[in-house]
């Protein structure tokens, strides 16, 4: 760690993640991630899933912040890397690759919470994820308008501030761009794993 | 009516009368739409979340930030025996060498001391993804083309990686004011991990351009925050108070 960072304690930490601070997040990401990374690197992952990972995790903890879930019986580092271990583990298991990869590699924590609740925040978060990142692929208008509703402003402000004629052209236009988000959505490999493969309903 | 756009209306009770009793109809018997509407629902759910949002953006943007520092940290872990040895040597040579003269100059005393950084290329580890732009800056750092490697870094101007990069190859090509520049966005930052090396560097350019006193005052900064190059820096502040 560089000298420049600053030692936060559990409470600053939660509080830094439910209130978006970025010198929190950025300790977090510098504590943390490599061990991630390193983690899901030396079992058969990459770069990209070991980042999904780090985002779920941090997804899954401000879920559990903001509706008062979360109640440390550890310390974060444990609470925080456990979860990572948890979601890496479910991710391979759901590969059908072998426990014992895992367990050999690194030992688990046991988590702080129960795994099927873990699973459901990780669904919820998964579709979230993908919103975000599906969202990058669709058109400079739809992502304007999608980005717009995301930072808050409601149909009335945003045809204030844009070329849409009225708020039911806004309605449309946003009707328009979600059905082409979920087009990009349902073809993604992560959407396939996660919610392809069963009937499960989302 | 558009399906979406008939999803759009139920989900804010804009669907009245018939359209609505048939939209509900159709849910019970089309298990597609009732699945689009769940998917439509869920999507709706992350839009309104604006701190959620906001916390994801903020997460992809340190990441972004941090790729490079990803990097460092890797040679930190696993690479930096070999390129700590080899600049360590280089080092030791040029630093016996500058002991022969009892007075030596500041253009001796940076020669004996500027070591350029190596190329993140050749010991970068594999899935740690960097800018096009840097890497192609890279690319010419690493075939010595100075100047071209400078113009490449600055198409990338947020890039602090780039910028470090761009600072050491000014040095190469004798342009120490820019490079100075360089080495102060980095510093001024103050939220990177490639403080450390700037400070040396810029050191090292107040050294070459016989700007000696704010050579002293970032030496001793190094030597009081006791960064990986205090050694260095005691070594070279030293020769520069037994010369005068």
């Amino acid at each position: 760690m560089s000298r420049k960072d600053k030692k936060y304690s559990d409470s600053e930490i939660l509080k830094g993640i439910r209130t978006n601070n970025r010198n929190v997040l950025n300790h977090i990401y510098k504590e943390y991630y490599i061990s991630v990374h390193k983690l899901v690197l030396k079992n058969s992952g990459n770069e990209q899933l070991a980042w999904d990972v780090f985002q779920d995790a941090i997804l899954i903890t401000y879920d559990k912040i903001i509706a008062d879930r979360l109640y440390l019986t550890s310390s974060f580092k444990t609470f925080f890397i456990s979860i990572c271990k948890n979601l890496w583990y479910k991710y391979l298991r759901d590969q059908h690759q072998k426990e014992a990869d895992v367990l050999q590699l690194d030992d688990l924590i046991p988590s702080d919470y129960d795994e099927n609740e873990l699973i459901k925040d990780h669904k919820d978060n998964i579709l979230f994820r993908l919103f975000r990142k599906n969202l990058e692929k669709l058109s400079p208008e739809c992502q304007e308008l999608l980005n717009l509703l995301a930072e808050g402003y409601s149909g009335e402000e945003i045809a204030n501030k844009t070329k849409y004629a009225s708020v039911q052209v806004i309605y449309n236009k946003k009707a328009k761009c979600i059905k082409h988000l979920l087009e990009k959505i349902k073809s993604d490999q992560d959407y396939k794993n996660n919610f392809g493969k069963t009937d499960e309903k989302i | 009516m558009k399906k979406f756009e008939i999803i759009e209306k139920y989900l804010n009770n804009q669907l009245k009368g018939d359209e609505l009793m048939s939209f509900k109809k159709s849910l019970h018997a089309d298990t597609k739409l009732a699945e689009d509407l769940r998917l439509y629902q869920s999507i709706n759910k992350s839009l309104s979340d604006t701190a959620k949002n906001k916390l994801y953006v903020t997460l992809n943007e340190i990441h972004l930030q941090n790729q490079s520092t990803g990097i460092i940290r890797y040679i930190n872990h696993y690479k930096v025996s070999a390129v700590a040895a080899a600049i360590t040597i280089l080092s030791a040579v040029g630093v016996l060498l500058v002991t022969m003269f009892n007075n030596p100059t500041n253009d001796q005393l940076y020669a004996a001391y500027f070591q350029p950084e190596q190329s993140v290329l050749s010991v970068r580890s594999a899935g740690v993804n960097m800018e096009q732009t840097i890497i192609q800056g890279m690319q010419l750092y690493e075939m010595k083309q100075f100047g071209a490697a400078v113009e490449m870094f600055n198409l990338a101007p947020s890039n602090l990686l780039g910028k470090l990069y761009a600072g050491i190859a000014l040095m190469e090509i004798n342009n120490f004011e820019m490079a100075i520049d360089n080495f102060n966005l980095i510093i001024e930052h103050n939220d990177n991990l490639f403080i450390d090396q700037a400070e040396w560097y810029l050191g090292l350019c107040y050294v070459k351009t016989n700007q000696v006193d704010q050579a002293r005052q970032i030496l001793n900064k190094i030597i009081v925050e006791n960064t990986k190059y205090k050694k260095e820096s005691l070594a070279l502040l030293n020769k520069l108070d037994k010369r005068n």
